[in-house]
């Protein structure tokens, strides 16, 4: 995931084709951690080239303080207490920075989903960077 | 043209992690789940314009602010119409020609790149990354497939109709133009007139 953010990145100041980029980026973790470190976080839209796909136990007053932290949530009714939801890295983000109070298992999954697929991402958030 | 796709969430995956806890899971509804990153170049501008107006995608696009578009005039994008006529054509390079020394000569006067980019065409080459939900994909080949879209995005919505069904042959079978998804055609008096022929060439795209 954060090989196509730095694609996204790097092809609005690029004259390199985002297929070049991207495949030059595949191999070279430190280089995409490097600019990843300087990109502007509230420019937000390079986060967005990513899908996080939960799996979410909760009941009804919980999914509607879910969607309504943030109306970029995608939520699939899969039985009374079990739903599919998904969402992009930008919108995790922004519901972990700016929603204290979304429900406290919600927090837990995107921080944990997070950490594993946008390890310098979260460094910075959870670090205090912006 | 170029058109790849980077990545995206295999259905398979979010299937066989449902059937696990024994739930299940309409086609309709996962393709709201899944996204596909796509890396497009060497599309114009005017196609670019058309492109971002689907609203539920995510882009991220050259800047001509602080891309210099050094050469353009040789990687404009001619129109299908105006490369068939040579009359045409001799107009349409003059007006690049004339385009790309504007752009020169304003930089070499310390014009900035943001604003000496306001004399580039609308055929200037450019390059994005997008990403679209499944479910905005089959929208996006609704309009775009159809014969009344601009040549160029139509080659593009059809190069990524091919994409979509290699990797996901069976979530894909029914995406193409309105009329090959609902069975009629909603152009009205526009419509091109050539349903059978429209339904027939999507019934194989990408299939053979």
């Amino acid at each position: 995931m954060e090989e196509l953010i730095a694609t996204a990145a790097l092809t609005t100041a690029s004259r390199r084709t985002p297929q070049e980029i991207y495949e030059s980026l595949k191999e070279r973790k430190e280089r995409v951690r490097k600019i990843l470190k300087g990109i502007i976080l509230k420019h937000g839209t390079v986060l967005e080239h990513n899908r996080l796909v939960f799996l979410a136990e909760a009941d009804e007053h919980e999914m509607l303080s879910t969607l309504l932290a943030n109306r970029f949530f995608e939520a699939t009714r899969l039985g009374e207490r079990t739903w599919l939801l998904s969402c992009s890295l930008r919108i995790a983000l922004s519901v972990l920075v700016d929603n204290p109070d979304v429900p406290e298992g919600l927090r837990e999954g995107l921080s944990e989903a997070l950490r594993e697929v946008a390890p310098t991402i979260w460094g910075r958030v959870s670090g205090g960077g912006s | 043209m170029e058109v790849e796709l980077l990545a995206y969430i295999p259905s398979r995956a979010i299937v066989e992690a449902l059937e696990r806890e024994g739930l299940s899971i309409s086609e309709q509804d996962l393709l709201r789940h899944m996204a596909f990153v796509f890396a497009i170049s060497g599309i114009s501008r005017a196609c670019s314009h058309q492109l971002v107006r689907h609203r539920l995608a995510s882009f991220n696009q050259q800047s001509q602010r602080y891309v210099r578009m050094e050469s353009f005039a040789d990687a404009v994008v001619v129109p299908p119409s105006v490369a068939g006529d040579d009359g045409a054509e001799m107009v349409f390079k003059g007006l690049v020609r004339a385009a790309q020394y504007a752009y020169e000569r304003l930089l070499g006067m310390g014009i900035p790149e943001e604003d000496a980019r306001a004399v580039l065409p609308n055929a200037a080459p450019t390059n994005l990354v997008m990403t679209m939900t499944g479910s905005a994909l089959y929208h996006f080949f609704g309009l775009r497939c159809c014969n009344r879209a601009q040549a160029e995005i139509r080659e593009l919505a059809d190069r990524m109709l091919v994409i979509c069904r290699r990797v996901e042959p069976e979530l894909f079978r029914r995406a193409g133009p309105y009329c090959f998804q609902k069975g009629y055609c909603e152009e009205g008096r526009f419509s091109c007139g050539r349903i059978e022929e429209v339904r027939a060439k999507y019934e194989r795209l990408g299939y053979e």
